[in-house]
C-alpha cells in the first residue's frame, strides 16, 4: 500500500466537516420573543410562549405547572369562564380555540379567518373577534384583508358567525359590551356598530361624522346598565354622544343625542355611575383654566335633569367607589396631573376637595368606598399609599385621606375583587428584609415585597419575596407577582396569607416544554 | 461552537493522519524484523557460526552475520528443533482517540444548536483477549460534546453531553488495505442542560441506548498505529429528560420561597454517527 500518497485524510476530513455542518435550525428559535400574558383565567395563570407555540398554565391550588402545544401564529388570548380563548393562526389555517382550565383540553371552533383580538362580554358566553389596523395579514393567506369583517362566536355552541360591518373605517379600534352582555358596540374610527351578541344579524351602524365630513373618533364608550344607551366620548367634540339602542323585532335601530353643558368644552372623561338612580345619566368632567365643571348629563338630552358643579382644581378622571359618590382626580398618566382629589355627590350637589401628597401617576385601585393611590409622579412620594375614602351623610360629603408609609417605592398594585383589599408590590432593600440571599450568598441590592392593606381597617401585612417585582395581578384566591426574567419567573401568594411558607415560586415558566414542542421541522 | 470542532477535525485528519501513515511505514520495518525473528531458526545454529573473537566485534558487524549463509541444519540427518519457535507478538490492547459527528434527528436539538449535528471527541480502550483464535475485541470508552445557542434572542441554552460506552468489535480478516470491522455497544448518557436568562436554570439527566457501526480500519493487527473510519446509528432509547430545571439557589437562612421546577421536556440524541478514530496498539 502506498501510504505516502494516501488521499484518505482529506476525504475523511471533508466527510466529517460536512456531517458536522449539516442541517439547519428551525427559524422559530431565532425569533424575537413574543410572549402573551400572563392572563388570569379560571383561577390559573396563563402564558403563551408564541415562538414555541406553547401554552403554559400555573395552577396555584395544585402547585402545578402544565403545558399544551397550541396552533402556530396565535395572536390573541382572552380569559373566559372555562379557561382561555385563543385566536390567530395562519392564513390557510385560521384558529379559534377554547382551552379549558385546569385540564388544558383544546377545542377548535371553526372560524372564517384570522383575527387579531378577542373581546368577551361579562357573561363569557360569546366572543367577538376582530382585526386591528396595526396587525399585518397572516402568513399563508392573501396579502390583504378586509378589517370590516368580524366574527361573533357562540362559545356554548362552538360556532362562529361572520359579520361584514361595511363601514367607511379601516378597522375596529375596540369593542365594549353592555353590563348585561346583550349588546356589543364595535368602535371604529368614524363609526359605531351596535350588535346583538346573541343574534349578530340584528345590528345597526351609526356613522360618526359631522356634516363637514370630519370624523368623530370614539375615545371612550360606555353602556348604560340596561344597554338602552351607549355613551361616547369622541375626540374633537365638546359633546357627549348618547346613542339610543332600540330593538324592534328582528331589527336594531339607533338615534344619537348630542349631550352638552352650556359653557363647558373639552370633556376628558366619562363615567356611568352605579345605581338605579343613575340609570339614564352619564357623568363627564370638563377641566379648563385650573377649574373643572363636573356634569351629570341626562341621556335623553333633557337639560332640566342635568346636574353640575364647579370645582376649584383641574380634574381629568373619575372613579366610582360606590355609594353614589364619585371621585375626581387628575391622572398624571394622562397629562400634567395634579394633587387635588374631590368627592362629588351628583344627586345632592355636594362636593369636598383635598390634596394628595403628590400627583398620582395612574388610576387608583378602587374597591367598596375606597380608592387606593399607590403610584405617584414625584419620587419623594413614591413610598406611600394613600387611601381615599369618600364619606357622605345627609349634610355633606367628605374626602378622608389615609396615608400609609412603605419601605420602598410601589411598583405595582392590584385590588382583589373578592374583598377589596389592596396588594401593592414594593421594592425594598434585600438585606434584613427576610428575603433569601442572592445566588452568590450576598444580600446586596433590592428585592420585592407584597404589602396587603385591608379596606376597612387598613390593617397591613407584608411578605418579602426573593426577587424584585415587575407586575402584579390576582387569579382566584392568589396574588401573583412577576419578576424580571426572560425565562419567566413568578411568585404566587395566597390572598389570605402573607406567610413565606405558603408562597410558591415558579422559575422557568417560559422554558416549560421547550424540548417537547410540536410543529418543528 | 461548530467551527472550532470542524477545524479540529480537519486539522486532525490533514495533519495527524499523514503522520500516522508515515509512522506506519517506519513501523513496517520493525514489523518485518519481528517477522524475520519469528522464523523458525535453531538458536544452536548461531553458536555454530560464532567464533570466540566475535565477542569484541562492533554492532556494525551484525548485518554481515545476519547475511551469512544460514546453516541448513534441517538438512542434517536426524535434525529436531530443541525449542519451539516464538509466536508473533500479539498486541492485545489499543487506545484510540475518536472524533465523531452525530446527525441528531430530534428537532428539539435545535434548542441548543444551530446545526442538526453534534461533534464529540473521546477516548476508547480496546482489549483483545481472544486473539488470534477469535477476532473480537472488547471496548470501553467515553466521549463528550457540548452545544450552545441563543434562544428567542433572549436567553442561552447550553447542553453538555457525556457518553460512556461498553461494547465489542468484530474485525474481519485483514487484506492489503486494512480490514473491515463491525462494532456494537451499549451507551450511557449523562446530559446537563442549562438555560441562562435572568437566572440560570439547570438540570442533569441520564439516558442511554445502543449503537451499531461498521467501518474500515487501516493497519494490520501486528502494527502499532491504527486509523479507522466508520458509520452507523446510535439509538438512545432512554431520552435525556430535563424535567426539573431549577436554579441552584443557596439554602442559606432565610430559606428561599418554595420553588416549583420547570419541565423543559425530553431530548433524543439518537442519530447517524460518523466516526474517525486514531490510536495505538500495545
Amino acid at each position: 500500500m502506498a501510504h505516502g500518497s494516501m488521499p484518505i485524510p482529506p476525504v475523511l476530513a471533508a466527510i466529517l466537516a460536512l456531517a458536522a455542518a449539516c442541517g439547519t435550525r428551525d427559524p422559530v428559535w431565532s425569533q424575537a420573543p413574543r410572549t402573551l400574558g400572563p392572563v388570569s383565567a379560571a383561577g390559573d395563570l396563563v402564558w403563551l410562549q408564541r415562538p414555541a407555540d406553547l401554552l403554559v398554565a400555573i395552577d396555584p391550588a395544585a402547585a402545578a405547572l402544565r403545558r399544551l402545544n397550541i396552533p402556530t401564529q396565535i395572536r390573541a388570548v382572552q380569559p373566559v369562564p372555562k379557561g382561555v380563548l385563543l385566536a390567530g393562526g395562519r392564513g390557510d389555517d385560521p384558529v379559534l380555540a377554547l382551552v379549558t382550565l385546569p385540564g388544558l383540553e383544546m377545542q377548535r371552533i371553526p372560524v372564517s379567518g384570522v383575527f387579531d383580538a378577542i373581546a368577551v362580554p361579562p357573561d363569557g358566553r360569546h366572543a367577538i373577534l376582530y382585526r386591528i389596523a396595526s396587525s399585518p395579514p397572516a402568513p399563508g393567506g392573501p396579502p390583504a384583508r378586509n378589517n370590516n369583517e368580524i366574527a361573533v362566536a357562540d362559545l356554548e355552541r362552538a360556532k362562529t358567525t361572520p359579520v361584514a360591518l361595511q363601514t367607511e373605517s379601516l378597522a375596529p379600534t375596540g369593542v365594549v359590551f353592555s353590563p348585561d352582555s346583550s349588546t356589543a358596540a364595535i368602535l371604529l374610527d368614524s363609526a359605531v356598530v351596535l350588535l346583538d351578541v346573541a343574534d349578530p344579524a340584528k345590528r345597526v351602524q351609526v356613522p360618526l361624522k359631522l356634516p363637514n365630513g370630519r370624523a368623530l373618533a370614539p375615545a371612550k364608550a360606555l353602556f348604560a346598565p340596561d344597554a338602552a344607551y351607549l355613551y361616547i366620548l369622541a375626540g374633537g367634540s365638546d359633546d357627549v354622544l348618547a346613542l339610543e339602542v332600540r330593538r324592534e323585532g328582528s331589527t336594531m335601530d339607533s338615534s344619537v343625542n348630542f349631550l352638552f353643558f352650556p359653557g363647558a368644552a373639552g370633556p376628558r372623561d366619562l363615567l356611568v355611575p352605579a345605581g338605579a338612580a343613575f340609570s339614564r345619566f352619564v357623568a363627564a368632567v370638563y377641566p379648563s383654566g385650573g377649574k373643572t365643571k363636573a356634569v351629570l348629563l341626562d341621556a335623553t338630552g333633557d337639560a332640566a335633569r342635568t346636574r353640575s358643579v364647579e370645582l376649584g382644581a383641574a380634574y381629568d378622571s373619575m372613579a366610582d367607589p360606590g355609594e353614589g359618590l364619585l371621585l375626581l382626580y387628575a391622572d398624571g398618566a394622562k397629562g400634567a396631573g395634579g394633587t387635588s382629589v374631590a368627592a362629588w355627590d351628583p344627586m345632592g350637589g355636594r362636593v369636598d376637595e383635598d390634596r394628595l401628597p403628590a400627583a398620582p401617576a395612574g388610576a387608583p385601585g378602587v374597591s367598596a368606598g375606597l380608592a387606593f393611590f399607590s403610584r405617584f409622579r414625584q419620587s419623594a412620594a413614591s413610598s406611600t399609599i394613600t387611601a381615599v375614602k369618600l364619606e357622605g351623610d345627609g349634610a355633606r360629603v367628605r374626602v378622608r385621606l389615609s396615608p400609609l408609609q412603605l419601605a420602598g417605592p410601589a411598583v405595582a398594585a392590584v385590588v382583589h375583587p373578592a374583598d377589596g383589599s389592596l396588594f401593592a408590590g414594593v421594592a425594598i432593600a434585600r438585606d434584613g428584609s427576610g428575603a433569601a440571599p442572592l445566588r452568590d450568598g450576598t444580600f446586596s441590592g433590592n428585592t420585592g415585597a407584597i404589602v396587603s392593606v385591608q379596606p376597612g381597617t387598613f390593617a397591613i401585612a407584608g411578605l418579602a419575596l426573593d426577587a424584585e417585582i415587575q407586575s402584579m395581578g390576582v387569579t382566584g384566591d392568589w396574588v401573583w407577582a412577576v419578576h424580571s426574567d426572560s425565562l419567566g419567573d413568578v411568585t404566587l401568594v395566597p390572598r389570605a396569607s402573607t406567610d413565606r411558607d405558603h408562597a410558591l415560586r415558579f422559575e422557568g415558566v417560559l422554558a416549560e416544554g421547550l424540548l417537547d414542542r410540536d410543529g418543528e421541522e | 461552537m461548530r467551527s472550532p470542532w470542524i477545524c479540529l477535525v480537519s486539522v486532525l485528519s490533514l495533519v495527524v493522519l499523514p503522520t500516522a501513515s508515515g509512522a506506519q511505514e517506519s513501523e513496517s520495518t520493525d514489523a518485518a524484523s519481528e517477522a524475520d525473528a519469528a522464523l523458525p531458526v535453531d538458536p544452536t545454529a548461531r553458536e555454530v557460526t560464532r567464533a570466540p573473537e566475535d565477542d569484541d566485534a562492533s554492532e556494525d558487524d551484525e548485518p554481515v552475520k545476519k547475511a551469512a549463509p544460514v546453516p541448513t541444519m534441517e538438512r542434517w540427518p536426524g535434525f529436531r528443533p530443541l525449542l519451539p519457535a516464538p509466536a508473533p507478538r500479539l498486541r492485545r490492547f489499543a487506545v484510540t482517540t475518536v472524533v465523531q459527528t452525530t446527525y441528531v434527528h430530534d428537532p428539539s436539538f435545535d434548542l441548543v444548536s444551530s446545526a442538526d449535528s453534534s461533534v464529540a471527541g473521546g477516548f476508547w480502550l480496546r482489549y483483545s483477549p481472544f486473539q488470534p483464535e477469535l477476532p473480537v475485541a472488547l471496548e470501553v470508552g467515553w466521549s463528550g460534546t457540548s452545544a450552545s445557542a441563543k434562544v428567542f434572542q433572549t436567553f442561552d441554552a447550553d447542553l453538555s453531553l457525556h457518553s460512556f460506552r461498553a461494547g465489542a468489535v468484530w474485525l474481519a480478516r485483514p487484506f492489503a488495505a486494512g480490514r473491515l470491522f463491525a462494532r456494537g455497544g451499549l451507551l450511557l448518557d449523562l446530559g446537563r442542560l442549562s438555560l441562562k436568562g435572568g437566572s440560570t436554570l439547570t438540570d442533569t439527566s441520564v439516558g442511554g441506548g445502543a449503537e451499531a457501526t461498521a467501518g474500515w480500519e487501516l493497519g494490520s493487527p501486528e502494527r502499532g498505529f491504527l486509523l479507522s473510519l466508520e458509520v452507523g446509528y446510535g439509538w438512545h432509547a432512554a431520552k435525556l429528560r430535563f424535567s426539573e430545571m431549577s436554579s441552584e439557589a443557596p439554602q442559606d437562612k432565610p430559606a428561599p420561597i418554595a420553588h416549583r421546577t420547570a419541565d423543559a421536556g425530553s431530548l433524543d440524541v439518537s442519530g447517524v454517527v460518523w466516526r474517525i478514530a486514531g490510536g495505538y496498539r500495545f
